[in-house]
């Protein structure tokens, strides 16, 4: 009746930007980043991301609210790096290994798709 | 049973009989002997044959009755002994024709019980609970405790048969160890398939998954047999033993099992041969030699026999021959034939038989013997009970090693505390159904049996009787003693049933004596709280606690039985029906109670009797104990047929099932019900039974004391209340009979259960007429010393109901203004003009009894006063009959009254007091000075409720108006204060000078010795008397200094002297001295006083609760028990003084900074300190006021917290371990500290219930859609344990809308630990100050506590650490932002050190080796803190979300991590240790956890013992694996070091065999394979190789030390070993021994 329509859940509204980054005061070199209209998928594959980077000393994440679209992820790093560092590294890790992924993903298939072409072509 | 073809039926005739009396005996195995023929068990009904052993019962000379049944019993119309005789043959033709038959007959299935068989209230538990209970951790635990429970079970045939258990066990243990780790659970579900076998509890759920992962190739029967298999083996044994058969098949069973698990699961073939031989040995061991076990087991194992074919039998003789070694064969056969010559040296019988049937019967007859003896000596020869007795346990040490003294003999009430477990609360109260009791209630013990000498076949036949021939015992027409086996309660209601009137009056009479003698029992066993056993009465032996429970319980159906006796058309049966109604209503025990509690002083209000349950704990508020109290049985399902009933149709829906539900919750309501409302009103209209009048009423007082539902149903039931106003209220006469006495109490009753009741009297006259006496008589002197003693008795007895009653109105605000007409009747009882007179007559406690209840009146009739300061008194008057008192009366009142007090000059006081003999020469009697203390007590009550009404109030505006009255009045105060002097009440020695004070005993001290007095009514009085002293005093100094800062004047007033400018000072402050002795002479008091209430909650919904009858069977009666009450006097009597002394504002001034005179002085406050915790703990229902008052006024008092502060201030400075921080708190500070933690504790502890939200929201549907819930109506709505509450403010109203407090929805009685619950809520609308006040309160009380040493009882101390390390982590998980502060931080820090501390010290006054016993009853090792044990059941899912936590946002928190720390602390239980770890792996953080150094308590704590538990240790291995502990190492945090130490020591340093090795070289060899994996781990690797636990160097795990070449070769040995050949893996060790090397 009153739930949220559908696609609150993605669709990241006007005027708010999808990654916020807050420095913690108390902590040295912490920092907690609030990704919008994001859930456990990217969380849970950042931090696992970010728990192999050596310089990283604390990441985790939680999701607020469940109808809270958005989730916060807790980064604290060594004085070697920081937070923003840390976590732009991780992207772009990330995205670097899925991009991999991807490619072998393809190749695979292609090779399989051509192989069963070229079945059945005898 | 019959499939023995080889046995001749003459062989075996004898055993088989005595071995089915036996089942009988134990009802609860007779699951196991599903397969024996003809036992039907009936729902509903437990099995009518259990106490079967007996002597021979007369011997019937005519025709049995026939025995009216319930229809509800089912289909056989038969004569019922033939039931019995299916069984029981009574003659050889019996026997075979049965014998035949039975090869035929069927096995009838019984239907799985669930544990408990005496109680259904399992059965009544919800869903979800039963579901908790059997997770697997309880399993566990169960499993775990197994053995002793089993072995008392089964008694002497059981230590046989647990010892075969053991083995199987064991066996499977180990088959469980040969498997891998996803076996474990089916190692679990065995254990626990054969522990429900064996005591015929099937939890299907684990059984059934369990053997399913096992697949069994040997054979085809499906799984679920193996369930049944086990426990069938000795069965199989005894058979083929006497077949000359050297193996049975039963070894098969097991060995199917385990060895195709085994095969089935691991990987290693080769360690199975020896793992197998051990296993096989065990098995072997009792089936060689041991053919004496259960039939239970073997009536199954047969079966299964007959299906195993004959090759397959061979094959596996053939298999267990071939893999034992004949030496431990023979070692095995000669351990079994010792075992064999002492079982046969207890058991002379089995001697006596030689075939192995018989063996097994002999066995039988043991345990028959033994498991009775405890309840009732039952038919056999004495030598068969003994092996029971303590004594001979000692000397049999191998079979009665573990065998649990309680349950061995139930009968002996023992101290319940240390054995809180619902298991042995269901032995005492099982035993309870074998105990026979004779016509006068008491136990029969010895039968007279006259042993007959013949062959031992009649001998069984002649003994055994079934319920059939309970009603075959004729007074009349049999000879001998028919009633000297006595019956069972089962019996009895079995001859309720019975069709000739005389045996249901019979039944019902035993029944009122039996219930009379446990009321009295229990009132003694409440009371006395003795060493029972020690006792030479037999009688005291009895369990009465466990008599009454199981009498009002579910089993034997009381409530159906007495409902349809009432309903008797023979005056004896309902006579005698109506006296057991009134026993199981407790009525005489609950009035007594009422009388007392009525006396004291701070609640006008009553409590309801109704049983009641406390709900479950919740998680937001931390799993705090001490929820809201709920009624056993719902109100609303009281009357089931609202209006609707008749037309509908729906009867079917209606089962008397339904209404014996309900009355199994709660007795009342099930009578209720069932209607017995009008059938009370039809006895009393139409039959009017004069006898049965007076116990009728009786029944309806009790009734009304439920529950307001019933007192609210006797007022609505038509007619009723008119009978009886018409037949015993409206009298012309002034005779008085008992049963006047009683109506008048049950109107009292009424009125007071609600307002409304009040004014129907009122204005119906019914008041006025109840009231007649005082109406009419006008009593004087001389008619009272002329009437006969009898008569004054009665009459002083009507006068104090009669008075009561109008005190009951006027506290409603009503008939104050009858007091003129009352005056005339009163006043000759309210002056102590003529005492001698009276006590030369011998009257004086009947005279007193009036007056002290004259007095009560008068005191509530001045609580009516209006204000005398307060603006609005004018305006104050609502209506005609409400009003208040008139201050023109009270003059002459407090007049008289304080003759009462004039304790010197009045000679006959003084002498009642002393105890002098007086001028006349009679002796005073011991009554006389209670008496006369409680005439006092009530007196004082009334002058301080005057003087409350004088008392200036804060926020009152003075206004001046009657000066004349003010004049007066204060001078009536000063002449009370001098009287105090002058009386030597108070004996202020300061005040010498003056010449006021009168030196020797003042008559506070008196009181106090008289506090110590033995005889209870005498220390009840004195205490009330000097509560009631401590308030006037208290009030008439405050009104003195009232009057000193308000009139300066004084010269107007001050008629009297100069003393009364002394008396300005202030009573309390010159008597200062004199009562600090007091304070701590009722402190000692309650110190030993405040642990009555700790157990009586222990069960639960459904174990023995508040409620009906002395509580219930609480254990020492809890609230109930007359010991409670004086502890509450004893409470108040300190609140009252802790307002004169404080606790700390006297020394907080003379602080000097010195560390040694602080800890010198802090011993007195903390002693006031425990005894406010003590009180708190003492609180019950009905003092909620006064506990706010508590936490205000002395508790949370500003002083009182910054006296907390200084104690955290020196405790810092004192020691030196902790870190010493700033310590900044300001006076704001502890202001906003005590505002939060009042409003919290108040919200949190006193808010009442609001009606829930469903019931609400049923009315509406009542309303809307009455079509649909029609169905609903009548089936029996679930009491939800959980509903949403709503917080209320709790108000002090003087107008009451009932003048009695229910249990149900409300959280008093608090719990030990309810100081956690700032920390432990978590409540989204609360601020964040609550748990920061309550971190500083908590730590403020600990260090107080813990600055002086010699402190034994104090209430903070003993709530157990789990509890104050659980609120701890309940603070992270409500508010994380909480520990930002540096202060609070701090705050926490020392909180964890001390506790830390504490921990420690536990640990090491834990011995090292844990005993035997101790291992059976659930400790394990040595582990201190039993999260789920002690907390909550499902603690585990509570570690997970503060994991969870931990991980998303804590930035690795180093104080959270110190927190989560100590679930990895070598004291907590194995599950939650287990849970922890496995949490923060999965979550990747387990180097978050800070390093070892920094952890809460000492290291050796998170180290020693080493690790031995499997399951952990493949938890460590695994998380080494996965590469999580990866960081953890470079980090060196807590749990790389714990990995480090626990693996490396169980691989190089632990002495295991068997199992244990394979697991060894299982874990080595992954290592090594994890190695060859991950070349990063050989850091971490050769870290483990080269550990060295240091136990003498202040830090463990020093890792880098030389080791010697000699032990490092050796551990590498150790690892090639493990590799098994394996090249690639030796390979692999060669790179360590490199890298070493």
């Amino acid at each position: 009746m009153n739930a949220p329509d559908r696609y609150e859940r993605f669709v990241v509204p006007e005027g708010t930007k999808k990654v916020s980054y807050e420095r913690d005061t108390k902590i040295i070199n912490a920092a907690s980043f609030t990704i919008e209209r994001e859930e456990h998928t990217v969380g849970n594959v950042l931090r696992m991301q970010l728990h192999r980077d050596p310089n990283v000393l604390f990441a985790g994440y939680k999701l607020p609210h469940p109808l809270q679209y958005k989730i916060i992820v807790r980064i604290q790093t060594t004085s070697q790096s920081s937070p923003m560092q840390a976590y732009n590294q991780a992207i772009n890790d990330l995205d670097k290994e899925l991009n991999h992924l991807k490619d072998i993903f393809e190749t695979y298939n292609q090779a399989v798709n051509y192989a069963s072409l070229s079945n059945h072509s005898y | 049973m019959a499939n023995e073809p080889n046995s001749s039926s003459s062989n075996k005739r004898f055993p088989k009989e005595i071995r089915l009396s036996g089942m009988k005996n134990e009802p609860e195995k007779i699951a196991a002997v599903s397969s024996l023929v003809g036992r039907i068990i009936e729902k509903g009904f437990a099995p009518a044959t259990q106490n079967p052993h007996s002597l021979a019962p007369p011997q019937p000379t005519v025709l049995p009755f026939p025995v009216a049944r319930h229809r509800s019993d089912g289909p056989h119309w038969a004569p019922l002994s033939h039931e019995g005789r299916e069984e029981e043959p009574a003659n050889d033709e019996a026997d075979m024709n049965l014998d035949h038959q039975s090869a035929f007959a069927k096995p009838l299935k019984r239907k799985p019980k669930k544990d408990l068989d005496f109680s259904k209230w399992r059965e009544l538990l919800p869903e979800d609970l039963v579901h908790k209970k059997m997770n697997p951790n309880y399993l566990q635990t169960l499993v775990g405790k197994r053995k002793g429970e089993d072995r008392s079970s089964l008694v002497s045939n059981g230590s046989r048969i647990s010892n075969q258990v053991e083995d199987m066990e064991q066996s499977h243990i180990i088959s469980s160890d040969v498997l891998n780790g996803a076996s474990k659970d089916t190692g679990g579900g065995l254990l626990i398939t054969e522990t429900s076998n064996f005591k015929a509890e099937r939890m299907d759920v684990d059984v059934e998954t369990a053997p399913r992962k096992t697949e069994n190739r040997w054979d085809s029967c499906p799984h679920e047999n193996m369930e049944s298999d086990m426990p069938s083996n000795s069965r199989d044994s005894t058979q083929l033993v006497s077949h000359d058969n050297r193996i049975s098949s039963s070894l098969e069973d097991i060995k199917h099992s385990s060895i195709d698990s085994s095969h089935v699961f691991s990987r290693a073939p080769k360690d199975i041969g020896a793992n197998k031989l051990v296993l096989e040995g065990r098995n072997f061991k009792p089936e060689e030699e041991g053919p004496l076990s259960s039939t239970d087991i073997d009536a199954e194992n047969r079966a299964l026999l007959q299906r195993m074919s004959r090759e397959e039998i061979e094959e596996a003789q053939a298999e267990i021959t071939k893999q034992i070694k004949p030496s431990l064969l023979e070692k095995l056969k000669e351990r079994g034939r010792k075992k064999l010559e002492k079982e046969s040296g207890n058991l002379p019988l089995q001697n006596a038989s030689s075939s192995p049937d018989a063996l097994s019967g002999g066995n039988d007859l043991s345990k028959i013997s033994n498991s009775s003896s405890s309840a009732v000596k039952c038919g056999e020869d004495d030598s068969l009970r003994k092996p029971s007795s303590a004594d001979e346990k000692k000397e049999d040490k191998n079979r009665y090693d573990e065998m649990d003294l309680k349950s061995s003999t139930p009968m002996v009430s023992r101290p319940v505390v240390g054995s809180s477990s619902w298991k042995s609360w269901s032995d005492r109260v099982e035993a309870v159904r074998a105990l026979r009791f004779s016509l006068h209630g008491t136990v029969v013990r010895e039968y007279p049996t006259q042993l007959p000498t013949e062959t031992n076949s009649t001998i069984a036949n002649s003994f055994l009787y079934n319920i059939g021939n309970v009603t075959e015992r004729d007074f009349l027409r049999t000879e001998g003693d028919p009633g000297g086996a006595g019956y069972t309660i089962k019996d009895a209601m079995e001859l309720t049933r019975s069709t000739i009137p005389g045996q249901r009056a019979l039944a019902l009479q035993l029944l009122a004596s039996v219930l009379d003698q446990a009321l009295h029992g229990l009132l003694v066993q409440n009371d006395g709280g003795r060493e029972i056993g020690r006792s030479n009465y037999p009688d005291e032996l009895v369990d009465w606690q466990a008599v009454w429970s199981y009498a009002l319980g579910p089993e034997p159906q009381l409530a159906l039985s007495l409902r349809m006796a009432l309903d008797d058309n023979h005056v004896s049966v309902v006579l005698a029906c109506a006296r057991v109604i009134q026993r199981v209503l407790s009525y005489e025990m609950n009035e007594q109670f009422f009388d007392l509690t009525k006396l004291l002083t701070a609640s006008v209000k009553d409590m309801y009797t109704a049983p009641v349950f406390r709900s479950r704990p919740e998680f937001n508020v931390g799993f705090l104990k001490g929820g809201y109290w709920k009624y056993s049985a719902k109100p609303s399902n009281m009357f089931p047929f609202k209006d609707n009933d008749v037309d509908d149709g729906n009867d079917e829906d209606h089962t008397i099932q339904d209404d014996v539900t309900l009355a199994a919750q709660d007795v009342v309501a099930g009578l209720i019900r069932m209607g017995i409302l009008p059938r009370l009103r039809f006895l009393l209209e139409v039959d009017q039974i004069i006898a049965a009048d007076e116990c009728l009423l009786s029944i309806l007082v009790a009734l009304a004391r439920h529950s307001p539902t019933c007192a609210n149903a006797i007022v609505k039931c038509p007619r009723l209340l008119e009978t009886i106003v018409n037949r015993f209220i409206k009298k012309s006469t002034m005779d008085i009979s008992h049963a006047d006495l009683k109506s008048v109490c049950l109107l009292r009753v009424l009125a007071q259960s609600d307002r409304n009741n009040c004014v129907y009297l009122i204005e119906h006259g019914i008041f006025q007429n109840a009231l007649r006496h005082l109406y009419m008589h006008s009593f004087s002197l001389e008619r009272w010393l002329t009437t006969d003693r009898e008569q004054c008795k009665m009459i002083s007895t009507m006068l104090v109901g009669q008075l009561s009653l109008w005190e009951v109105c006027i506290n409603y605000g009503y008939c104050l203004t009858s007091f003129s007409d009352f005056f005339p009747a009163m006043s000759f009882w309210l002056s102590p003009l003529t005492l001698d007179r009276i006590m030369k007559a011998d009257l004086f406690v009947e005279f007193s009894s009036v007056t002290r209840q004259a007095y009560l009146v008068l005191g509530a009739l001045s609580a009516r006063l209006p204000n005398f300061y307060s603006v609005e008194q004018a305006q104050d008057q609502i209506g005609d009959d409400l009003g208040n008192w008139s201050w023109n009366h009270v003059f002459p009142m407090v007049d008289t009254a304080l003759k009462w007090v004039s304790l010197k000059t009045d000679i006959c006081i003084s002498s009642v007091l002393n105890r002098h003999v007086t001028s006349a020469g009679f002796v005073i009697q011991n009554s006389y000075r209670s008496s006369l203390i409680w005439v006092i007590s009530a007196v004082l009550r009334m002058l301080s409720r005057v003087f409350e009404k004088i008392a200036p109030q804060e926020g009152v505006t003075y206004i001046k108006k009657n000066n004349i009255h003010i004049s007066r009045l204060t001078e009536l105060v000063f002449h009370v204060g001098l009287l105090i002097f002058e009386n030597g009440i108070l004996n202020a020695s300061e005040v010498d000078k003056a010449g006021l004070a009168i030196r020797g005993h003042s008559f506070v001290q008196t009181l106090c010795s008289l506090r110590n007095d033995s005889d209870y009514e005498t220390s009840l009085s004195s205490g009330c008397c000097l509560h009631e002293l401590l308030q006037t005093i208290i009030l008439v100094d405050k009104i003195m200094w009232s009057v000193k800062a308000e009139n300066k004047k004084l010269g107007s007033i001050d008629g009297i002297g100069k003393e009364v400018v002394e008396l300005l000072d202030g009573l309390t402050k010159w008597s200062q001295n004199e009562l600090k002795p007091v304070l701590l002479m009722f402190m000692e008091h309650i110190a030993s006083e405040w642990y009555i209430h700790d157990s009586f909650e222990m069960f639960g919904r459904g174990g023995p609760a508040p409620g009906v009858g002395l509580g219930w069977g609480a254990p020492k009666g809890g609230f109930w028990s007359r010991t409670a009450i004086l502890c509450q006097v004893d409470a108040r009597v300190i609140t009252c003084l802790l307002q004169v002394l404080p606790i700390e504002v006297q020394e907080i001034d003379k602080l000097s900074h010195q560390d040694d005179e602080f800890l010198v002085s802090v011993a007195i406050p903390l002693q006031k300190l425990n005894a406010v915790f003590g009180i708190c703990l003492v609180l019950g229902p009905r003092d909620s006021l006064m506990f706010e008052s508590i936490l205000s006024c002395v508790l949370l008092r500003v002083p009182f917290m910054k006296y907390l502060g200084l104690c955290v201030h020196h405790f810092l400075r004192k020691n030196k371990g902790m870190e010493y921080f700033c310590w900044v708190y300001k006076e704001d500070d502890y202001q906003k500290f005590s505002e939060v933690l009042n409003t919290h504790f108040r919200n949190r502890w006193l808010s009442r219930k609001t009606k829930s939200l469903d019931k609400a929201h049923n009315a509406v549907d009542n309303k809307s859609n009455p079509r649909q819930n029609q169905t609903k109506v009548g089936n029996l709505d679930t009491i939800y344990e959980e509903t949403v509450d709503a917080p209320s403010s709790s108000a002090g109203n003087m107008q009451y809308i009932t003048l009695q407090i229910e249990w149900a929805n409300q959280r008093l009685p608090l719990p030990v630990h309810w100081f956690l619950s700032p920390l432990a809520t978590v409540d989204a609308t609360e601020s964040i100050d609550v748990a920061r006040s309550g971190l500083f309160f908590l730590l403020g009380l600990e260090t107080m506590s813990s600055l002086c040493s010699e402190n034994p009882s104090s209430p903070i101390l003993q709530v157990p650490l789990v509890w104050k390390l659980h609120a701890l982590s309940m603070v992270f998980l409500k508010r994380n932002d909480i520990l930002e502060e540096k202060q609070t931080r701090d705050t926490f820090k020392t909180l964890q050190d001390i506790y830390g501390q504490r921990l420690d010290k536990l640990r090491q006054r834990r011995p090292v080796v844990v005993l035997e016993n101790e291992k059976s009853s659930g400790v394990y090792g040595r582990e201190i803190l039993y999260f789920i044990k002690e907390v909550h059941e499902s603690y585990g899912s509570f570690i997970e979300i503060l994991i969870e936590q931990f991980s998303a946002v804590s930035y690795g928190d180093v104080l959270f991590g110190r927190q989560l720390g100590v679930y990895l602390h070598r004291t907590v239980e194995v599950p939650v240790r287990l849970l922890a770890w496995k949490a923060l792996s999965n979550a990747h953080i387990l180097e978050l956890l800070p390093p070892i150094n920094d952890c809460i308590g000492e290291i050796e704590g998170y180290l020693i013992p080493f690790e031995d538990n499997e399951e952990i240790l493949e938890a460590y291995l695994k998380s080494w694996v996965s590469g999580d502990l990866d960081r953890a190492a470079t980090r060196g945090s807590l749990s790389f070091t714990v990995t480090l130490h626990h693996l490396s020591s169980f691989l190089f340093f632990s002495e295991v065999g068997g199992e244990k090795l394979f697991l060894k070289k299982r874990l080595a060899k992954s290592l090594l394979r994890d190695f060859s994996r991950k070349t990063q781990h050989q850091g971490m690797l050769l870290k483990l190789i080269r550990y060295e636990p240091l136990m003498s160097r202040d830090g463990f795990g020093v890792e880098d030390i030389a080791l010697d070449a000699q032990e490092v070769t050796r551990r590498l040995e150790f690892i090639c070993e493990a590799c098994d050949g394996s090249s690639s893996l030796l390979a692999e060790v060669d790179k360590l021994k490199s890298a070493l090397l």
